[in-house]
């Protein structure tokens, strides 16, 4: 059960700031710890501000995911842009059309538990990426 | 029905006190402490409403551009007064609402008499509506540009304080960033970096970053140049207080730190640098 949706609109570069500080507090108040509210943070940051850099806007948007047996946050990273022509390139460490570090979506996996995305020339990009609550098992 | 409307233009002209007054009476406890707030006195908002009461008087009968002008000035006054003084704009505009409410109680009693064409009271809504309106709407305006402005000064400040290069020593500094880092800041950071580092003739720096909520792979980049422009001039920084979970975020998005100094706290650089309790 997907549920809690609210998004932020990327156009300025400061709305990454914003996508991010909103995205850490509702993980707070999902229940994740300061290392997990970290990482999704940086998460969203890296997202938010490739659509920055590449489509010139679009949009944020987070879910609390409330199952059962488990808790997690879904990010949706959605955009109208040229789209990425080639995505297992981009999916490789350092690789970089802006002159960053490159880190960019790989990186994004690897904060991240899921990791989806989908993009072309008429679409744009939309990435969903999930992170659960960690659950102890004993 | 020209002649009504020159009637009613008029009657609403000779009585533009009365109905002034009743839109103070009809203003509601919150906008009376508004304006008590702001300091303005009860005789000059009876003037200033007496003033625009005589224009929607004088609009039903004068062409309605000559009107609009005489309103406009009306309103850039008014409006920098109320901007200035800090009333609420959304009381402000329900304020101005009242005054078509003012305007229509005043002739009810020859509308139940039915003294009137009908198509004569609608032509009074259709000559006083695009007037309130505009008045509505260069408000906005001001009040709009207002806080631009304001969230500009606030902006500034803040990047003001925002690259405090504080020398502890001969030729050491500390720069304590706090906050968040967006490519503006970024470049001041690299600014102000390289500049008082000129100034003060330091050889080390140590850049704090335990108050910088998130560190992307944008941030990191931009202390990256910095500390790399840093050593062309001849400064070493070190890089202090990254708090263990931006450690491990940094580690997941694959930023490799090198050849930048990196340290737990500020202590342990000062000490490295050579400062020690004795």
């Amino acid at each position: 059960m997907m549920n809690f949706q609210s998004c932020v609109d990327i156009k300025k570069e400061w709305d990454i700031v914003g996508a991010r500080q909103l995205g850490r507090e509702r993980a707070k108040a999902i229940g994740f710890g300061t290392v997990d509210q970290a990482r999704i943070a940086t998460a969203i940051s890296e997202l938010a501000r490739n659509i920055y850099l590449y489509a010139g806007s679009g949009v944020i948007c987070f879910e609390t995911i409330d199952e059962i047996d488990r808790k997690g946050i879904c990010i949706i990273a959605e955009d109208n842009g040229p789209g990425i022509h080639d995505i297992s390139k981009v999916m490789e460490d350092g690789f970089s059309t802006s002159g960053g570090l490159g880190a960019g979506l790989p990186g994004v996996k690897r904060l991240m538990d899921q990791f989806d995305i989908v993009s072309d020339q008429e679409q744009g990009t939309k990435i969903r990426t999930v992170k659960w609550v960690p659950q102890r098992r004993f | 029905m020209k002649e009504e409307l020159g009637y009613i233009g008029q009657r609403v002209i000779s009585n533009k006190e009365m109905l002034a007054q009743k839109t103070i009476d009809l203003q509601g406890e919150v906008y009376a402490k508004d304006i008590k707030e702001a300091g303005l006195s009860e005789k000059q908002i009876l003037e200033n409403r007496t003033e625009l009461i005589h224009y929607l008087g004088e609009a039903l009968f004068t062409d309605q551009s000559i009107i609009l002008d005489k309103v406009r000035d009306w309103t850039n006054r008014a409006g920098k007064l109320a901007v200035q003084r800090g009333i609420p704009v959304e009381n402000l505009i329900k304020l101005l609402s009242s005054f078509r409410t003012v305007i229509w109680e005043s002739f009810s009693e020859e509308l139940t008499q039915r003294k009137f064409a009908a198509i004569t009271m609608l032509d009074v809504s259709i000559m006083i509506n695009p007037i309130i309106d505009e008045i509505m709407f260069i408000i906005s305006q001001m009040y709009a540009e207002n806080n631009e402005r304001k969230i500009k000064r606030a902006y500034n400040t803040m990047q003001q304080l925002s690259v405090p290069v504080v020398p502890i020593a001969k030729d050491i500094a500390v720069l304590p960033l706090i906050g968040e880092i967006d490519t503006h800041r970024a470049q001041l950071i690299m600014e102000t970096a390289l500049e008082q580092s000129t100034e003060y003739g330091l050889e080390y720096l140590i850049m704090d970053v335990s108050g910088v909520p998130i560190v992307d792979t944008a941030v990191a980049h931009s202390l990256f140049q910095v500390v790399n422009a840093l050593q062309l001039i001849g400064v070493e920084t070190t890089i202090t207080g990254i708090r263990p979970e931006i450690a491990q975020t940094v580690v997941s998005l694959g930023i490799e730190f090198k050849g930048v100094d990196t340290l737990a706290s500020l202590h342990q650089a000062l000490e490295k640098i050579g400062f020690s309790r004795q």
